[in-house]
Parts: structure tokens; sequence; C-alpha cells
């Protein structure tokens, strides 16, 4: 009995360990995913003029995951379908979505891009979204730092702590 | 109804006792409304509420200005509302702010103003339904010839009207003799907001539907509709019933229309609206040439007034035009002055009273 309770001390430690460092890096695959998306959506708005509800539905689909479902949230959210402008609709989307995989930090970014999102020419929209896009880039460089230094860390302490509780109850 | 006759036809009723009583409240309701901010959108739908059938229908335009009171362009005249809809002095009426207007611009443009510079360049937007959108603000200037519009500060929405049978008045004059009819040449003429367009597009409208009982043969319509008003294209599709055999180039400029539609769709007739300058007078003598019939509109009071323009007046003399109508509010919007071919040594027959 005192085997099998250690056992499962130390599978819920490691278990721990590893979902910390998987949101961890989670984390960086939703910001890859959100540049990949401010790629397609530049392109959209640059080379193909499409209106922003399509051009957010697209990139959408493209970037998958998390990020993927906000933007098409915000696609029927937003313009003369749903009454939203784009401000309105991606903090409605946002606001769906796990906090823990787009943080704070993203959001800001996203919502600070959204309040001029389609309210201006193809160039001005083109340096908007390519700022975003240099910004994530930034948040996502970070996130892959932390992801390697506390990836490790959480999976390590994950082990360790379950060893050290096993240890202190026997 | 008066009973003048003018050119030998009688003076027609006004457009807005003629036209059926398309639901102008169930329109606005789903197609303007849900564009408008939610003050503006507010104040016009309880107007709509109280506003009896006849007063409803005679709306033309909405008015919405910045820090301006929200006003109602009716056929006799115009009206203020407060915001709870009802007609008011302009000091007590709703003035929407710069927000609302902001919101109102992102709607009407689906927050895609990047897709819609050109149409931000020549000053309005088209909505589904062909509901044309005039905009007003501050210009920017890219170089000497270019412009865009930056700061909106206000929006007039002219209200699309599918009104059927407003050319029967003058379908006869503008049709050969012979036992079979086929269109002349014609020019529309009118100040603005008289109805040219209407008839333009009703005119284009049975043109290419044709009609048994008085042989005229179904023909190929082209429209070059450079302001997208005629056909009122949305992602393509005219907003407008204009029969079964019209094909549009939509926002072309009139003179690169005109030729691309005679080379490549071979119409029977080309329509196309407000003929402004050298270009466009040239273009249409050129179809005309081509053995094409033009059905073209342009602004001015009278033929006389049109004859006294240097771009025009070589088109009127030279007898491009087999048949002019003009048109006027005299007895509301699209009220038939004339209609028939240039009248000679009567001038008189040109001028409205």
């Amino acid at each position: 009995m005192k085997i099998l309770g250690s056992v499962l001390i130390l599978i819920s430690g490691a278990l721990w360990g590893i979902t910390g460092s998987s949101r961890l890096n989670a984390r960086c695959r939703e910001l890859e995913r959100l540049e990949r998306a401010l790629l397609h959506l530049e392109s959209e708005i640059s080379y193909g003029l499409t209106p922003l509800p399509r051009a957010l539905m697209v990139s959408g689909q493209v970037a998958g995951g998390q990020i993927g479902q906000v933007l098409s949230k915000a696609s029927e959210l937003v313009g003369r379908g749903g009454g939203m402008v784009p401000s309105e609709a991606l903090e409605d989307a946002l606001s769906q979505a796990a906090a823990a995989l787009i943080g704070p930090e993203t959001r800001g970014v996203i919502l600070e891009m959204a309040s001029s999102l389609g309210t201006s020419g193809r160039m001005e929209q083109m340096a908007l979204i390519e700022a975003t896009r240099e910004r994530v880039r930034s948040l996502r460089e970070s996130a892959a730092a932390d992801a390697a230094r506390y990836g490790k860390l959480y999976r390590y302490l994950g082990v360790l702590g379950a060893v050290a509780l096993v240890l202190l109850l026997t | 109804m008066s009973s003048m006759t003018r050119g030998g036809l009688e003076v027609a009723p006004p457009v807005a006792s003629v036209q059926a009583a398309a639901d102008i409240q169930a329109r606005l309701e789903d197609q303007v409304l849900p564009l408008l901010s939610a003050g503006i959108s507010r104040a016009i739908s309880a107007w709509l509420e109280r506003s009896r059938p006849p007063r409803r229908d005679a709306l033309e335009e909405i008015r919405i200005r910045k820090g301006l009171p929200l006003c109602m362009v009716l056929s006799f005249g115009d009206v203020f509302l407060s915001s709870d809809g009802a007609e008011a002095r302009p000091e007590q009426a709703f003035c929407p702010d710069a927000r609302e207007v902001e919101r109102t611009f992102a709607l009407l443009t689906d927050c895609s103003s990047y897709a819609m510079e050109t149409e931000l360049a020549t000053g309005y937007v088209t909505l589904p339904g062909g509901h044309r959108v005039g905009l007003s603000g501050r210009m920017s200037a890219f170089s000497t010839e270019k412009y865009v519009l930056r700061e909106i500060h206000g929006f007039n929405i002219r209200i699309a009207r599918h009104i059927r049978g407003v050319s029967e008045k003058v379908l006869s004059r503008v049709l050969t003799g012979g036992p079979e009819k086929r269109p002349r040449s014609t020019l529309i003429v009118s100040p603005p907001r008289a109805g040219k367009t209407t008839m333009l597009r009703d005119l284009a409208r049975v043109f290419s539907e044709g009609r048994a009982q008085i042989n005229l043969p179904p023909c190929q319509v082209g429209i070059v509709d450079e302001r997208s008003e005629i056909a009122a294209c949305y992602g393509g599709v005219p907003q407008h019933d204009l029969g079964p055999r019209v094909d549009v180039l939509d926002r072309c400029p009139k003179p690169v229309g005109m030729m691309m539609l005679i080379r490549s769709m071979s119409p029977d007739v080309v329509v196309t609206d407000e003929i402004g300058g050298d270009a466009d007078a040239r273009a249409c003598a050129e179809a005309c040439a081509a053995g094409v019939a033009i059905l073209a509109s342009a602004h001015a009071r009278d033929v006389d007034d049109l004859a006294r323009r240097p771009y025009s007046s070589w088109l009127v003399e030279k007898g491009y035009f087999e048949v002019f109508v003009v048109l006027s509010r005299r007895n509301g919007p699209g009220t038939v002055e004339y209609a028939g071919p240039l009248p000679e040594g009567d001038e008189t027959g040109w001028r409205l009273p």
C-alpha cells in the first residue's frame, strides 16, 4: 500500500512538471501561430484587398489552435455581418480563449492592433500588422527562452518534489 | 395633377406617387440600420415606426453629420430627428458625436477601408441593396491628382429605389418607328435628384426584357456604371432589377468602358450615367458611330443648358442623340418635362417654367 501510494505521488509530481512545461511550450506555439496568422492577414490585406471579416477567417484557418479559434470567432462578429468593430470583436473572442495560452501581454498586443485594424489604407494597414508581428516575434522569443529555461525546471521540480514528499512520508 | 403638355407629352405624375409601396421600412431595417451606430439607428428606427407610409415612402436620403442634427431628406422637404425618433427643431435634434460617426464609417466599409480606397477616392460606397453612401471629410493629397478622404465627418445615404414602370411615359418616344422597334440613342437631362438614374435603369430593364406587345425584341444591354449607381453592384451582383440580358462594367471610367463593352460584349444598347466631360462626350460619339444605341444622362436644367457647355454642345449639335428626355422635380422627382427629338426653332420648348 505504501509503495502504491509512493508511486502515485511520483507519477503525480512528474505529471505536474510535464504539464507546467508543456503549458510553456503551448504558449510558445500559440505565439508562433499568431505570427503565422499575422503574416497571412498582411498578405490578404495587401495583395488580396480581402474584406476584414474574410481575411480574419482565412488567417484563423491557416493558424489553427487557440489563436485560430479567436480569429475565426472575431470574423463572425466583425463588420456588416456581426455589427462589431474589430476591437470589440477581438476582445469578445479573446474573452472566450484560454488565459494560459494567450497571456495578458499577447492580448494587449492584439487589442492594440485591433483598435486601428481596417480603419486606414493598405500601406498603413501593412505597417500596422508588420509592427504587431515584430512585437509578437519578440514575445515568442521571450516565451521560447522561458520554455527552455523553466520547462526543465518544472519537470525536475515535479519529480524531485514528489521524491521529497515520498521520503518525508516514509 | 397638371394636364400641361410639353413636346406633345403629358406631364407625368410624380414618381413618389407612381412607385409601388415597396416597404422602405423593411429594406432600411434589413440593409441600412444594422450598419449605423446604435444611437443613429435607434432614432431612425423609431421615426420609421412613428411615420405613416406616405411620409415614410417619401424618404430619399439620410444625412448624418458629426456634431450636427440627424436629417431625413424627404421628397417634399427635410426633417430633423431627436434621439427618440420624433421630428424636432434643429436645436433639439440628435447630433451624432465623433465616436458614432467613426463606428458608422467602420460598419459601412465592413471594417475594411483599405479594400475601398478606390471608392473612398471617389467619395462614396455602395451598400447591399444598392443604397449609395456619399462621404464628406478631410481630404489628403498624395499628389496633384490623387486625393483620398481621411477623416470622415458626414454621410449621405441615398435610398435606392426599385421603381418599375417610370419609363412607360417616354418609352414610345425612345423607340424607332416601323414594325420592329429598336432603341434610339437617348440623352436624359435633369438637375440632380430629379430621377435620371431611375429612368435610365427602368429603360435598361425594358430593353433587356423586350416587349412582345409593341414588337420590341429583347436587347443585349451593356452598362458602364462608373459611379456604381445604375446597377449598384455589390459583390459583383447588380442590386437592381435590370432584366436578364445585362452586362455591367462596374466603376469603370466611361471612355474606357464604353469601347471595351462594344468590343467584347457586342451590346445592342450601351447605358451610362452622367456624361461629365469632353472624354465622356467623345466616347458617346464613338459608340454612336459604332452603330450602338446609347442611353445616357447628363446634369443640366434643360437641353439649352446642356448645349451651352463646351463638352456637350457639339454632342447635341452633331445629332449623336436622337431623343432627349428632360426631367424635373416640378411635380416631384421624375416629372417628365419633355421627351422627343431636338425641336427646331422652338427653344422655349426645352425650358422649364
